[in-house]
């Protein structure tokens, strides 16, 4: 699953351990969510969706489906 | 600054289960220095052997609490470790067994099994954290 968290925080010059505290993760899953290591939850999803305003289609893509 | 209460909570965890691994060390101490030899089934080599288990119970409830209160990723990465741990410990239970009932290699008591447990759970997490890093 690709996802443009990397770009959202840059906009708003946060970085990723402000991130983190405002999610209430560490700073590894942050890094970990960025670089596609880690798929959130969908409540970890909704919260970080919440978080930049943005509905979850938005940040996250399935790349099975973007590949079709 | 932003700092959400389960951090807090996470290093209070530390803090009571060394308080509680303390409290082992001490009552171990008291039962080996205190309780006279040899080893009876009375009331006072009971309670010399049980009380020590009290505080480690409190010590490993901190253990699973802390845990609960990882984020998702970092308990994942726990749990791995524990999988690790679990099915380690059978492989060397299982390989143990048949070398002491086959090969006749002298037995050896389960207290130790703490040892292959806690560091087949250590690499699990270790392994965990790389693979996430």
């Amino acid at each position: 699953m690709k996802n443009s968290l990397r770009v959202l925080r840059a906009e708003r010059a946060w970085s990723q351990a402000e991130l983190a505290e405002r999610l209430g993760v560490s700073r590894q899953t942050v890094n970990a969510l960025e670089v596609g290591k880690y798929d959130p939850s969908l409540a970890l999803a909704f919260k970080i969706a919440r978080m930049f305003e943005r509905s979850i289609h938005d940040i996250f893509t399935d790349q099975e489906n973007s590949r079709a | 600054m932003l700092y959400h209460r389960h951090m807090l909570n996470r290093d209070a965890y530390v803090k009571r289960f060394w308080v509680w691994m303390g409290g082992y060390m001490v009552s171990i101490l008291i039962a080996t220095l205190v309780v006279p030899d040899p080893p009876r089934p009375d009331a006072v080599h009971f309670l010399a052997a049980i009380v020590p288990m009290v505080f480690m119970l409190l010590a490993l409830r901190e253990t699973f609490l802390k845990v609960r209160a990882m984020d998702e990723l970092q308990r994942r990465i726990h749990v791995e470790g524990l999988l690790l741990a679990l099915l380690g410990t059978i492989a060397i239970v299982l390989g143990v067994g048949l070398l002491q009932f086959i090969a006749g290699i002298p037995l050896f008591g389960v207290f130790w099994l703490w040892i292959p447990i806690c560091a087949l759970y250590g690499l699990g997490v270790y392994l965990g954290q790389r693979r996430y890093a």
